[in-house]
């Protein structure tokens, strides 16, 4: 999930096959001709405007409008058939928050004014409440994080952002953690009722350095939560060994040092010690050299938990080890084994499944297991989805309506024209079936995340029934207009 | 569009405003997406998409998310970190629900938390995991949701492959020892649902009282250039229409600020609640203009390019 995936990806892929990336240019450039009249249409809606084709007449206010071609047919005699995804937000007159979506097969008069003269829905859904669950109110509760003048690195930004609600203080009340350019800060709770926190810095790392995530964990076993601490570039992770009043920093071994962006703890080993799997992403390297399968990015670090604090480095042979782009990962026993694998979401390429051997080895079995999950994965989060007593897995990847598009035009085998689809597929989701994995987001309704970095399977209204959240969005800048 | 967020602070005004500035030329890159919010269907059909319904309606660049129960309350609420400002949002669960029980272990030896255990109850698996998600990390609760259920039947399989059972009655937090000991941590605090804020489906709503057929209100906030820009496309109506402006403001700070705009007709605070009512994800959008047909709102415009055609 990095800069112009799909366009890089066609232009190394495609570019071996006769002349198929000419036409797809063309369609393209049509495309963006296409999606001004449809913006065009959209900002009318928002203007207040109720003509047209969406069907939107009961809301008084939209306060946004998307209409995007997923299948673009080359113009003929100035017709053209189009698949169209649309949706609308807004407010009904009574206050009402509602979103109108759907797909529509159309078509558009391409010749004299524009027009789409035919509209079909595939299908239409309408989700109102009259009063919402949730109310935003970070500010008032004093969750904010003040601009800090440090060195920038802005493409190492884009990936990084870490958080952690861990209760360090063992009174039952969590506290939240989150990095911001080289500092760590810590928010503690001071009301519940209205909901009050108070903001300090818990860690700063040397002005160079990106924090990129802290996590926690009873690394020492006595009965508090340290935290683990990893920055960018090629930093060795800190430990902030939980002493009561203060946290106490004390370092891995310099030969633990790498791009982490994240960190996952657990006892891989089963000594009865907290391990973790420290997760390289060179966040400034640009990009990997295929990237549909990449295997040139750095390996996951393990190191297995000591006596207080301390950490060994885990000497796994490199074999057994895949080099990825690995942006997170979920310890859990997916498998069933009584003891946790570690799940990786990898950019550019498949996921890995690594599970631990009793001799102390590893070895990955995403593949037998049905879990590689091609695709630009960001996130993956375990739960009972279907509510059946096995864990289940959620993966976060990239849905993207131009890559749907250009790949339903894209002459190249199945094969790969599969491969390219499950890339802009968006969010996988495997159930535990049979012994085996099925994946059924698409059947679920719940792969189009967008570009989704987090993705969380949680019981928000307490109905017994698993809600998939999704935190998403690449780069937003004042021009809304999108690359 | 561009947006900046100004704060008319200073006079207790308790949200901010998106006020669209002059567009960059540099184009976003899969930007200001819409959250996504998935309810499940128990009968294993299409889940909903309700995130915009349901007020997680963030534009922000998403990566972090994480759940938990921030207020004590016993429902989780949503954490999320962004990019780039505002750099987190919290998303405070107000919602009626189901009970539910929250489920600490206490493992006899081994990890201190509990963590590689699965804890089931009705038939479903909850895993403890101390990481999950992007990059973020969590305490090991286990939070579980039990719909009318008063107490939930649990059992947890630890690290060990030991196996225990225990009985825990909804609406607290319980602690779960490996040898069978349950100890109640806490007890959820109810907390009183805000009542909802008053849209201003009415003038009335407003505290206003219809003049004429149409009433157009305007929203303003001193400083607001496209609200300035507005005013003589308001004005030029002024003879077929009422025309009142609500400013972010209060006493004298609002006549101040309705002059430096131009603004010659009635003005008056808006009100607090009205102004959240309207406010997506804690910013009020600006400009704004409701349009009122004999008292009941009609329509609301980004800006008056499309006022004629609406109230003709």
């Amino acid at each position: 999930m990095r800069a112009a995936v799909l366009l890089l990806l066609f232009s190394t892929r495609l570019a071996l096959a006769a002349d198929p990336v000419a036409a797809l240019n063309a369609l393209e450039a049509d495309n963006d001709r296409v999606e001004a009249q449809f913006d065009a249409l959209c900002g009318a809606v928002k203007a207040g405007h109720r003509e047209g084709p969406l069907p939107i007449t009961d809301l008084p206010w939209a306060t946004s409008c998307s209409l995007r071609a997923l299948k673009l047919e080359p113009a003929v005699k100035g017709q053209q058939r189009a698949h169209v995804l649309w949706e609308v937000e807004g407010r009904r007159a009574a206050g009402a928050r509602a979103s109108l979506r759907g797909e529509a097969d159309v078509v558009l008069q391409r010749v004299g004014p524009f027009a789409i003269s035919s509209w079909a829905d595939t299908w239409r859904e309408t989700v109102a409440r009259a009063t919402p669950r949730f109310l935003e109110r970070a500010e008032e509760a004093g969750l904010s994080l003040p601009e800090l003048q440090v060195p920038r690195r802005t493409e190492a930004e884009l990936l990084a952002g870490g958080l952690t609600v861990r209760d360090v203080t063992n009174d039952g009340v969590p506290e939240l953690f989150t990095v911001d350019a080289n500092e760590v800060v810590r928010f503690d709770r001071r009301s519940a009722s209205p909901l009050r926190y108070a903001r300090s810095t818990l860690y700063r790392f040397p002005r160079a350095v990106l924090a990129t995530s802290v996590t926690g964990g009873d690394f020492d076993g006595d009965g508090d939560v340290d935290l683990l601490l990893t920055g960018y570039p090629q930093v060795t992770p800190v430990v902030l060994r939980n002493d009561g009043d203060t946290f106490t920093p004390a370092p891995l071994p310099t030969r633990v040092r790498g791009n982490f962006v994240s960190a996952v703890p657990a006892d891989f080993d089963g000594d009865g010690d907290l391990d973790v799997a420290f997760l390289p992403y060179d966040l400034g390297a640009g990009f990997p050299w295929d990237m549909l399968e990449a295997r040139d990015g750095d390996r996951p670090v393990f190191v297995r938990g000591g006596p207080g604090v301390s950490f060994l480095p885990w000497a796994l042979p490199a074999r057994a080890l895949t080099p990825r782009w690995t942006l997170a990962g979920v310890a859990g026993d997916l498998l069933g084994r009584g003891s946790p694998q570690l799940y990786l979401a990898n950019d550019f390429g498949t996921n890995d499944l690594y599970v631990f051997l009793p001799d102390g080895g590893v070895q990955n079995e995403a593949t037998a297991a049905g879990l590689d999950d091609p695709g630009n994965g960001m996130s993956a989060d375990l739960g009972d989805f279907d509510g059946d007593g096995a864990l289940d897995l959620s993966v976060s990847n990239m849905f993207s309506k131009a890559g749907t598009r250009i790949i339903a035009a894209a002459r190249v085998t199945p094969a790969l024209k599969g491969r390219l689809a499950k890339f802009a597929q968006g969010n996988s989701m495997y159930l535990a079936r049979d012994g085996g994995f099925s994946e059924v987001a698409v059947a679920r309704g719940v792969n189009r995340g967008l570009w989704a970095f987090a993705n969380l399977m949680t019981d928000l209204d307490d109905d017994g029934q698993l809600e998939v959240a999704v935190a998403n969005g690449y780069l937003s800048r004042p021009n809304r207009r999108d690359l | 569009m561009a947006q900046t967020t100004s704060a008319a602070r200073g006079e207790a005004f308790p949200r901010t405003a998106s006020v669209p500035t002059s567009a960059d030329a540099m184009m976003s890159f899969s930007g200001w997406e819409p959250k996504k919010l998935w309810r499940g269907n128990p009968d294993g059909g299409v889940a909903t998409e309700c995130a915009f319904a349901e007020g997680f309606d963030s534009r922000a660049d998403g990566r972090s998310l994480v759940s938990a129960d921030l207020d004590g309350d016993g429902d989780l609420d949503l954490l999320m970190r962004n990019r780039a400002a505002p750099k987190l949002q919290l998303f405070e669960n107000q919602g009626e629900g189901g009970n539910a029980v929250e489920v600490v272990l206490a493992p006899d030896g081994g990890s201190t938390e509990g963590e590689g255990a699965v804890v089931y109850e009705a038939g479903r698996a909850f895993p403890v995991v101390l990481a999950r998600g992007f990059a973020s990390g969590v305490d090991p609760v286990v939070h579980v949701g039990l719909g009318a259920r008063a107490a939930a039947s649990l059992e947890v399989r630890w690290r060990s492959g030991a196996r225990t059972r225990a009985e825990v009655k909804a609406g607290r937090r319980v602690r779960l020892h490996e040898h069978g000991a349950v100890e109640v941590v806490s007890v959820f605090q109810d907390k009183a649902r805000e009542p909802p804020r008053p849209f201003p489906s009415t003038l009335e709503a407003l505290g206003l009282t219809p003049t004429r057929d149409v009433t157009v209100v305007q929203l303003f906030l001193e400083g607001c250039k496209p609200c300035a820009a507005e005013v003589p496309a308001l004005k030029a109506l002024e003879a077929k229409v009422q025309l009142v402006s609500l400013g972010l403001h209060e006493g004298e700070a609002l006549t101040l600020a309705a002059k430096s705009l131009g603004i010659s007709w009635p003005v008056a605070p808006l009100p607090h609640e009205v102004a959240d009512a309207l406010s997506t994800s804690g910013s009020l959008p600006l400009p704004l203009l409701l349009v009122y047909r004999k008292g009941v709102l009609d329509r609301v415009l980004p800006g008056p390019a499309a006022l004629e055609a609406v109230i003709r």
